[in-house]
């Protein structure tokens, strides 16, 4: 409906800014958490940890105002994501990522992962005996694709702070602004999957 | 003293444990339990075979499966709780139950001690029997169970005190509530409803259909398959049977 009178750009990459920073001080903390439980238990994993640590933030700095970054860059950084929360949820939680790097070069908007991961755990219940994982896969054409497993958590939506809904709204608004090809969202009892076009590089 | 830990990551619960006995060795750490559904069970199956319950519980916001304020819509919890989380969002909600006190995540030795000495001292400002008024200070609910009914019988109202009731049980989506001289009497509650707010000790979930209380029982017989099979005064005409899983439980109920 805004097709004729599209919002400003400035108003999507600002809500989109907002839910990206949302998530970091609570991921933060959390980390911090974990870290001084494992700093005595196992010295060689914390430093791995804070090695990671440092590279999200890191990440999370040097890219918090750019318009779309190298899928590789986004990968690595998802990487150390994940790295912090499997250690974090240790048994729960994993995330598998694709086996090589694409042939091609494209582009993402950094922290897509981020985002997508994080609303996967704020949505779902994970147990040891029943895992949350969440697989990254690149499909040829020109996609990516993100699903988790479906297991539901039965809190209401007034104790989250964001929704699923405003998550990926967020997301597809920004993307949209960059391809006309649709962020694609897949929702079945079973499975939970998110599809990203992947954009051309920036020359 | 007794303490629960509820936590859903595996290092911070660790680390509680560690700070809590860095504290007080003599703390005896019951169990750390990750999520609403295990806590739930943890109590029921706790306090029905009378093993001991705790006098403070540690608890994290944000668990496997859900929130931790779920568990007190599942089971009554009169106990005083410090709450642990990475933010502070929830804080509000926190206060309205049990809490003596909020730390926040990397929960440190000092929060911690100060959390555990405000207990102690609030415990001491009574007399170490005087639970219940301790409870009240810090502003628990006393755990009360449903006394008696009112019931529509044609234009009458009438009240069954509940220590007249002899079981509840529902047919065709209707509960019936059963007195011990064999009054048979539709009620407004399903048995899902009347389970939480019946005394455990007086009252037993049977199966789907039936809640019974203790002198409802006449004879109980083992049957096929691990089932036991019970004789109900006044007979309710139909078989009534204790299903396999529910078993222990039920002979847990009788020996408490």
């Amino acid at each position: 409906m805004f097709e004729n009178n599209p919002l400003p750009n400035e108003h999507f990459q600002a809500q989109f800014a907002a839910l990206r920073d949302q998530i970091s001080p609570h991921f933060l903390f959390n980390s911090l958490s974990v870290l001084s439980s494992l700093v005595r238990k196992d010295p060689d994993l914390s430093e791995r940890f804070i090695d990671h640590l440092a590279r999200v933030y890191r990440y999370l700095l040097e890219h918090k105002d750019d318009e779309r970054l190298a899928l590789s860059a986004e990968l690595e950084f998802a990487r150390s994501f994940a790295f912090l929360l499997e250690v974090r949820f240790v048994r729960k939680f994993r995330v598998e990522f694709p086996a090589s790097d694409p042939a091609t070069t494209y582009a993402v908007l950094p922290f897509t992962l981020q985002l997508l991961i994080e609303n996967a755990i704020r949505h779902n219940r994970m147990s040891a005996s029943a895992p949350l994982v969440i697989s990254i896969d690149l499909e040829e054409n020109q996609y990516m694709r993100v699903s988790n497993n479906c297991q539901l958590r039965t809190q209401p939506e007034s104790f989250q702070p964001g929704s699923t809904y405003r998550n990926l709204a967020g997301i597809q608004q920004r993307y949209a602004m960059l391809t006309g090809m649709p962020v694609q969202v897949d929702d079945t009892d079973e499975q939970f999957t998110v599809r990203i076009p992947l954009l051309k590089p920036t020359r | 003293m007794n303490l629960l830990i509820i936590e859903d990551e595996d290092l911070t619960a660790d680390r509680l444990e560690e700070l809590v006995l860095q504290y007080d060795p003599t703390i005896n750490i019951l169990a750390k339990l990750p999520s609403v559904r295990e806590t739930v069970q943890w109590l029921k199956e706790t306090r029905s075979s009378g093993r001991p319950q705790p006098d403070l519980i540690l608890m994290d916001i944000h668990l496997e499966d859900d929130l931790c304020f779920r568990i007190f819509e599942q089971v009554d919890l009169p106990v005083p709780i410090i709450f642990t989380t990475a933010f502070d969002e929830y804080m509000i909600k926190a206060f309205k139950v049990n809490s003596i006190d909020y730390l926040l995540k990397p929960v440190n030795y000092d929060s911690l001690a100060a959390a555990l000495q405000k207990y102690q001292s609030m415990k001491r400002q009574f007399s170490q029997a005087d639970l219940e008024s301790l409870r009240e200070a810090m502003g628990i609910r006393k755990v009360e169970y449903k006394t008696r009914f009112l019931i529509n019988v044609g234009t009458r109202l009438r009240t069954i005190e509940t220590a007249d009731v002899a079981y509840f049980y529902s047919e065709e989506k209707i509960t019936f509530l059963v007195t011990k001289d064999n009054q048979r009497l539709p009620i407004d509650y399903s048995l899902d409803k009347l389970t939480p707010i019946l005394n455990p000790t007086d009252f037993f979930r049977a199966n789907r259909q039936f809640l019974l209380s203790l002198p409802a029982i006449k004879n109980i017989h083992t049957y096929s398959n691990s089932k036991l099979k019970l004789e109900l005064q006044p007979d309710p005409k139909t078989e009534v049977f204790i299903s396999k899983e529910k078993v222990s439980s039920f002979k847990d109920w009788l020996d408490a």
